[in-house]
C-alpha cells in the first residue's frame, strides 16, 4: 500500500521535474536564439553606425569640394574682398554643412583665412589646432608638388586631390579634410604651385552624431570618451591610430525584447503546466491512497470474514463433536440400561420361577406330601428368596455406591475368615465347584467394612463359578506385601477378550464371552467401588478360553483416607 | 415310555421340572447347558426336549440352530423353550428356529404339562400309526 503511494509520489515528482526540465530547455533554446538574433542585430547596428560615421567622414571632402572647385573661389581667394571669401568659404559652409572651422592657406602655405563657427577669426589666433590641419595641408601640397614636377598624364585631376583624416582637435574628434582650391571650368587656368588650399574641420559633435543616429535609426546614439559595458559602441579611430572615443548607443536587442514579451506568458504557461502536473499527481496520489485504503479495508474484511467463518465452522464442528459424543454416551447408557433391565428381569424371574415351581409342586402333591419333601421344597424356596434378596441388595447397593450414599463401617476384620465363609457359602450353592484356599499368609485382621468385603468376595467367587461352568477348580490365594493384603481368585473358565478388560468394571458392562450366561453387569462394578472406597485396588488378567484371575489389594490399616475423602 | 430331556443351568428348576415329569409318568433326563443337552439328545434320543435359553457354554438358541443345521434327523423332536426371557425378539427367534413352543418363567406347570401331554398324544398316535403301517 505504502509502496503504491510512494510510487505515485515519485511519478508526480518525476513529471514535475520533466516539466521543469522542458521549461529550462525551452528557455535555454529561446535564450540562445535571442542571443543569436541580438548578435546579428548588434552587428547590423554596428554596421549602420560605422557606415553612418563613414558617410559623415566622406561627406566632409565632398562638401568642401563645392566651395573649392569653383572659378570664383580661385579668382577671389588671393585678391577678392575678404568678406566674400570668408562668407563663401567659411560662414556658408558652417551654416549649411556644419563645418566648424575652415582654414585657407595661400600657395606659400601661409594661413590666409580662418573661420570659426562661421566667424572670421584673426589669423594670429590660430594656435593649438594648427598641427593636424598643417599635416593635411602638407599631404595635399605634396601631391600638388608631385603633379607639378611631372607632365605625366596619369596624374590625378586637380579636383580629385584631397586628403581627409579623423583627428583630435581640442580633445574632440574631428573630421579634417584638405583640398586645393581649383577652377570648375576651362575659363580659368591655374598655374601649378599657385594653388590655395582649403581645410575644413568638422567636429563629430551632436549634430553629426544625430545624423548618424538618424541614419542608423538608433535614438540613443551618442559620443562617449569611454566605452561603457552597458552600451554598444564603435570606436572613433584617429587616422594616425589610437582610439579617440566611442560612438555608443543603447543596443536594440530584438531577441531580448521578444523574450521579455514572451517570458510572462512562458512563465505563466510553465507554472500552469507544473500546477496541472502537481494537481494531477496529487489527485493520483489521493486516488491511490483511497484505493490502497479501500483495498486494505477489503482485505481486512475478507480476513475477518474468513476468521469468522473459520471460528464458526470450528465452533459448529466442536458442537457437533460434543453432540456426537453426548449422543454416543446417551446411546451407550441407554443400551446398558436396556441390557440391565433385560438382565434384571431375567435374574428376578429365575428365583421367582423356582419359588413358583416349588409352590406349584407342593400344591400338586399336597395329597401325598411327605415331611422331607416339604422341607426340601421349603429350602429351595428360601434359597431362591435369598437369591432375590441378594440380587435386590446388590442393585440397591450399586445405586447407593453410585450416588455416594454408602458409608463404610470399618472394623477389625479377620479377612481369612470372611473369605472362608464366602467360599463355603458358594460351595453350598454351587456344588459343582471346588474352592482351593491358601489364605495362611494373610495378617490377623485388617480394618474394613465387613458387609462390603463379604460382598466383594461373594461377587468374585460367584463370578468365578458362573464363568467357569466346566472347570470346577477355583483357586483362592492370599499374600501380604508392605501394608497391603492381596487376594487373587483364579478360574479356568471361558475367559475374556483383552478388549473387554478395560470396560469390565463399568456398570452394566458384560464381556462378549458372557453371552448366554445370566448376569446383570453390576457385580464387578460394585466390587470396584467398594475396593476403591477402602483405598485398595483391583486388577484382572484374562485369556479367552483359558480363564480369568482377579486380584484384590486392600490396605491393612483400613480406608481412612477414603473415609475422610467421603466425609469431605 | 416317553422320555423328556430337561436342559436348564438352574439345578433347582431342573429338579422341580423332573419331579413333575416323573409324577406324570414320563422318563426324565437332565442337562445343565446346551452342550450337555446336545450330547444327551445324540446319545438318548429323547422324545421331547424342554430347554432354557440363557445358559453357559451353549445357549438354547445355539442348541436349536445346531440341531437344525448339523443334525436334521433330530429336528422332528418337539422342542419346548422354557425361559425367563420374555421379549418378543427371543420368542420370534426361537419359534423361527423350529421350537414347538415358547413358554416363559415363572413356570405354569398346568400349561407346561398340557403342552407335554399334547406332544405325548401326538407321539403315541404317530407310533400307533407307524405300527399299523
Amino acid at each position: 500500500m505504502q509502496k503504491d503511494i510512494r510510487i505515485t509520489s515519485h511519478v508526480t515528482l518525476v513529471l514535475t521535474l520533466l516539466t521543469a526540465m522542458a521549461a529550462v530547455l525551452i528557455a535555454g533554446f529561446m535564450w540562445m536564439a535571442s542571443a543569436k538574433v541580438d548578435d546579428l542585430s548588434l552587428t547590423r547596428q554596428r554596421g549602420f553606425v560605422e557606415h553612418g560615421l563613414d558617410e559623415q567622414v566622406k561627406a566632409v571632402p565632398r562638401e568642401l569640394e563645392s566651395v573649392t572647385t569653383w572659378d570664383d573661389a580661385v579668382l577671389f581667394a588671393p585678391t577678392g574682398p575678404r568678406q566674400w571669401v570668408v562668407y563663401n568659404l567659411g560662414t556658408w559652409m558652417y551654416d549649411y554643412f556644419g563645418h566648424d572651422r575652415t582654414y585657407v592657406f595661400d600657395p606659400q602655405d601661409a594661413l590666409a583665412y580662418v573661420v570659426r563657427e562661421g566667424k572670421d577669426i584673426p589669423v594670429s589666433t590660430f594656435l593649438n589646432d594648427e598641427e593636424p590641419v598643417t599635416a593635411l595641408r602638407e599631404a595635399v601640397r605634396a601631391v600638388l608638388r608631385k603633379r607639378a614636377a611631372s607632365a605625366d598624364t596619369a596624374q590625378p585631376e586637380l579636383n580629385e586631390i584631397s586628403a581627409t583624416e579623423i583627428v583630435e582637435i581640442d580633445n574632440r574628434p574631428a573630421v579634417v579634410s584638405a583640398r586645393p582650391i581649383v577652377p570648375s571650368s576651362e575659363k580659368i587656368s591655374l598655374e601649378p604651385g599657385q594653388e590655395y588650399i582649403a581645410v575644413a574641420v568638422k567636429f563629430l559633435d551632436a549634430g553629426v552624431v544625430d545624423k548618424i543616429a538618424s541614419y542608423a535609426q538608433l535614438d540613443k546614439l551618442h559620443y562617449s570618451a569611454e566605452a561603457s559595458p552597458s552600451y554598444a559602441a564603435i570606436p572613433v579611430v584617429a587616422s594616425s591610430g589610437g582610439t579617440l572615443g566611442y560612438l555608443a548607443w543603447e543596443p536594440i536587442r530584438p531577441g531580448l525584447m521578444l523574450i521579455k514579451q514572451i517570458v510572462p506568458a512562458g512563465v505563466t504557461g510553465i507554472a500552469v503546466a507544473m500546477g496541472v502536473v502537481i494537481f494531477l499527481g496529487h489527485g493520483l496520489r489521493r486516488t491511490s491512497i483511497a484505493l490502497s485504503k479501500s483495498r486494505l479495508a477489503l482485505m481486512r474484511h475478507r480476513d475477518e470474514l474468513e476468521e469468522t467463518v473459520r471460528l464458526r465452522t470450528a465452533e459448529i464442528e466442536r458442537q457437533r463433536e460434543e453432540l456426537d459424543r453426548l449422543l454416543a454416551q446417551e446411546r451407550h447408557v441407554n443400551a446398558l440400561q436396556r441390557q440391565f433391565v433385560a438382565m434384571a428381569s431375567h435374574e428376578f424371574r429365575t428365583p421367582l420361577a423356582i419359588i413358583d415351581a416349588a409352590a406349584q409342586r407342593l400344591h400338586r402333591t399336597k395329597t401325598v406330601l411327605k415331611p422331607e419333601y416339604v422341607a426340601e421344597k421349603s429350602a429351595q424356596i428360601r434359597s431362591a428368596v435369598l437369591r432375590m434378596v441378594d440380587l435386590m441388595e446388590s442393585i440397591l447397593s450399586a445405586g447407593r455406591l453410585e450416588t455416594g450414599k454408602t458409608t463404610l463401617k470399618p472394623e477389625q476384620l479377620h479377612l481369612a475368615e470372611v473369605i472362608e465363609r464366602c467360599c463355603t457359602r458358594q460351595a453350598e450353592i454351587r456344588k459343582s465347584h471346588i474352592f482351593h484356599q491358601d489364605l495362611s499368609k494373610l495378617p490377623g485382621t485388617i480394618l474394613a467394612d465387613r458387609a462390603a468385603i463379604e460382598q466383594v468376595f461373594t461377587n468374585l467367587l460367584s463370578n468365578a463359578v458362573k464363568y467357569a461352568p466346566q472347570a470346577p477348580d477355583i483357586r483362592v490365594r492370599a499374600w501380604t506385601k508392605k501394608d497391603m493384603s492381596f487376594v487373587s481368585i483364579a478360574d479356568n473358565g471361558i475367559g475374556m477378550d483383552a478388549e473387554d478388560l478395560p470396560k469390565l468394571f463399568q456398570p452394566y458392562y458384560r464381556a462378549r464371552s458372557a453371552t448366554g450366561i445370566a448376569g446383570t453387569g453390576i457385580g464387578l462394578n460394585i466390587v470396584k467401588q467398594i475396593v476403591d472406597l477402602h483405598g485398595g485396588s483391583i486388577s484382572v488378567e484374562s485369556t479367552l478360553g483359558k480363564g480369568t484371575t482377579f486380584t484384590v489389594a486392600l490396605p491393612n490399616k483400613g480406608p481412612f483416607a477414603a473415609i475422610s475423602k467421603q466425609a469431605a | 415310555m416317553i422320555t423328556v430331556l430337561c436342559i436348564d443351568d438352574e439345578a433347582d428348576i431342573r429338579e422341580l421340572i423332573v419331579e413333575e415329569l416323573v409324577d406324570a409318568g414320563l422318563a426324565a433326563l437332565e442337562a445343565a447347558n446346551g452342550q450337555e443337552g446336545l450330547e444327551m439328545i445324540l446319545s438318548h434320543w429323547p422324545d421331547i426336549v424342554i430347554c432354557d435359553i440363557s445358559m453357559p457354554v451353549m445357549d438354547g438358541h445355539q442348541l436349536l440352530a445346531e440341531i437344525q443345521v448339523n443334525h436334521p434327523e433330530l429336528s422332528n423332536i418337539p422342542f419346548i423353550l422354557l425361559t425367563a426371557l420374555t421379549d418378543k425378539e427371543n420368542v420370534l427367534t426361537g419359534l423361527r428356529a423350529g421350537a414347538a413352543d415358547y413358554l416363559t418363567k415363572p413356570i405354569d406347570f398346568d400349561l407346561l404339562m398340557a403342552k407335554i401331554a399334547g406332544c405325548v398324544t401326538r407321539i403315541e398316535n404317530d407310533r400307533t400309526a407307524g405300527r399299523a403301517l
